[in-house]
């Protein structure tokens, strides 16, 4: 490639300060070397692709999981279930999944502006089968101990969260579409794996917090966390 | 015996919340604070201690409130007492400096002239952020704070100003109004035994007024209100600055931050070559209604809008630093849904006395 860009922020959010109806971007094409990425994909000439496809989706043909979405002639793959290497696999050299989504989430996250605390992720199924996971975001910068333990004695270390509220729907439900029309909040296509992903740490990361206090305007409470220190491969 | 500890740090209201979860919890469990470690007594598995040196954060001992303890879960708040280390860069940003157990007086920004008797506070403590936002992640309405009232001793503060007992005045009045005796400035507010005073409007210093030792009004305020947009959450990004005059009278600023946190390079310059530096610097809408018209309603009511009170001199200020941000901006692009577009900048280097 001689070219890796960035692309612009989810919606139009690097041009207004907050969403506006009636205004669709043009969706950006790359060239034969480019390569445009986001926090949780990449795009790339569909040429690269070891077989031609005529289809939208881009699966491995070894394993037959889906990797992207094909349009015209960009496809879009996924971090989270994709990667990027040189040519001969190494891997000790391959970052692990949960890590390369998460650190793009919490990337995501954290550059979108203040006002936008509001996410709808939208599994990026058919249309007839898309799910939907709500993600508000109360905190962006708590500071958090957390600790499972035998011990009398305890020593708390702290780390920067995000507190957030967070629910799943299997359809587009009228608390779906309050959100993705609230002018902010983002609506972010996921791929299975990483709506996958999303749910299991958000679920992980709300064990601890008494069934009480645990629901919020009908969501979960949760934290979401980025920590190189956590093996979320064990989850 | 296992368990599990959440402990959320915030650190801008000084407060902690603890919630421990166990199979073993009993009703009858206590919890002792200390300065640097709780102690939790569980009578099914003995005394727990959770030490948190390695956070910074130091504890008001026995400072134990919102107690909730059921068969699985113990659920408290303590108060924090101070913070360093890696905790400190989420801290309040406090505005002003008020010193306890010394002599202190307060002045008339205006006309420097001795306003108040000796102060000698033994508490100096930080008001609740405006409204409920201490305790929701947004605001709600049917709630009401009672007001906070300060003892003899007791100096409370927020970002903008803060409230002595009425004692501390040079000269009693039963008026509404606190003003300068020799100036007629109005100074702040009075309700029952608590007296409101402006940071814009008048200073706490020394007995004996050292020009030198006085923060210039601008500063002061502009910092509180810097500090202001920055300590609330995240969501809280409408302010609805309202002049705090008669009813009949008041006047009303709206401002929407767009980017708390924008790095901005301005330069005005007769050269022909130009080195830009860049600050941080607050994207703001702004606009500022003679009435309550239905924006101003519109942004009151918004779940991510706080409404604050504004001395005359404190909203000269705002309106006054923000046009002047905004005298770059081409005036195609300088208004935005109906609000002028401006920055919102905290610089020791401006002298915004000038403006």
């Amino acid at each position: 490639m001689s070219r890796a860009l960035p692309l612009p922020t989810n919606g139009e959010m690097d041009f207004f300060c907050h969403q506006h109806s009636g205004h669709k971007l043009s969706s950006l094409n790359p060239g034969l070397t480019d390569i445009f990425y986001d926090h949780l994909y990449f795009l790339i000439h569909t040429d690269h692709l070891l077989q031609g496809s005529d289809a939208a989706k881009f699966e491995c043909f070894n394993c037959s999981t889906t990797l992207g979405k094909i349009e015209k002639k960009a496809v879009k793959i996924w971090n989270s279930d994709a990667f990027i290497q040189n040519s001969v696999y190494d891997p000790h050299k391959c970052v692990p999944r949960y890590h390369q989504f998460l650190s793009g989430l919490f990337n995501l996250t954290e550059d979108v502006p203040a006002q936008m605390n509001k996410f709808v992720f939208i599994c990026d199924g058919d249309r007839a089968n898309e799910t939907y996971t709500r993600m508000w975001v109360l905190d962006r910068s708590l500071m958090l101990s957390e600790c499972e333990s035998d011990s009398r004695e305890v020593d708390l270390n702290c780390k920067i969260v995000k507190k957030v509220l967070y629910s799943h729907h299997a359809e587009l439900s009228s608390e779906v579409d309050d959100f993705i029309k609230s002018p902010t909040a983002l609506s972010i296509s996921l791929s299975p794996s990483g709506q996958e992903i999303l749910l299991k740490v958000l679920s992980f990361m709300s064990r601890n917090i008494p069934v009480e206090f645990s629901i919020v305007n009908g969501m979960k409470v949760s934290y979401l966390m980025f920590d190189d220190d956590i093996n979320w491969d064990d989850l | 015996m296992k368990f599990s500890v959440l402990v959320e740090w915030l650190p801008k209201i000084r407060a902690c919340n603890f919630i421990i979860k166990t199979a073993d919890c009993s009703q009858d469990s206590s919890v002792t604070i200390k300065t640097s470690n709780v102690l939790i007594n569980v009578p099914a598995m003995g005394c727990l201690e959770f030490r948190f040196s390695s956070t910074g954060v130091t504890l008001v001992p026995d400072s134990l409130s919102g107690l909730f303890n059921n068969n699985n879960s113990i659920i408290f708040r303590a108060r924090i007492d101070d913070f360093n280390g890696s905790i400190q860069k989420n801290g309040p940003t406090q505005s002003v400096n008020y010193k306890i157990n010394e002599d202190t007086v307060v002045f008339c920004a205006a006309c420097k002239h001795q306003v108040s008797k000796t102060l000698r506070m033994s508490r100096a403590l930080p008001l609740p952020t405006n409204g409920e936002m201490d305790f929701f992640c947004h605001q709600h309405s049917g709630h009401k704070l009672s007001s906070l009232n300060p003892g003899l001793t007791d100096i409370f503060y927020d970002h903008l100003y803060f409230l002595i007992h009425t004692d501390h005045l040079l000269q009693g009045s039963d008026a509404a109004k606190f003003e300068c005796f020799n100036c007629s400035t109005t100074l702040g507010k009075i309700e029952k035994k608590a007296v409101k005073i402006w940071n814009s409007d008048a200073f706490i210093q020394n007995s004996v007024y050292d020009p030198h030792k006085c923060v210039p009004r601008y500063h002061q305020f502009l910092s509180g209100l810097f500090n202001l947009t920055e300590d609330v959450p995240a969501q809280m990004n409408k302010f609805v600055f309202i002049c705090d005059g008669d009813r009949a009278n008041e006047t009303y600023t709206r401002m929407w931050v767009l980017d708390r946190s924008l790095m901005l390079s301005e330069c005005e310059s007769d050269s022909r070559e130009v080195d830009l530096n860049c600050k941080i610097v607050k994207k703001v809408l702004y606009s500022h209604h003679a009435e309550l018209s239905s924006e101003v309603d519109d942004f009151i009511k918004s779940p991510t809008a706080l409404s604050i009170s504004l001395s005359p001199s404190g909203q000269e200020i705002l309106l006054k630093v923000l046009s002047f941000m905004s005298r770059n901006i081409p005036v195609e692009f300088s208004i935005v849904n109906g609000m002028k577009v401006s920055y919102l900048m905290f610089d020791d280097d401006i002298n915004w006395d000038d403006l």
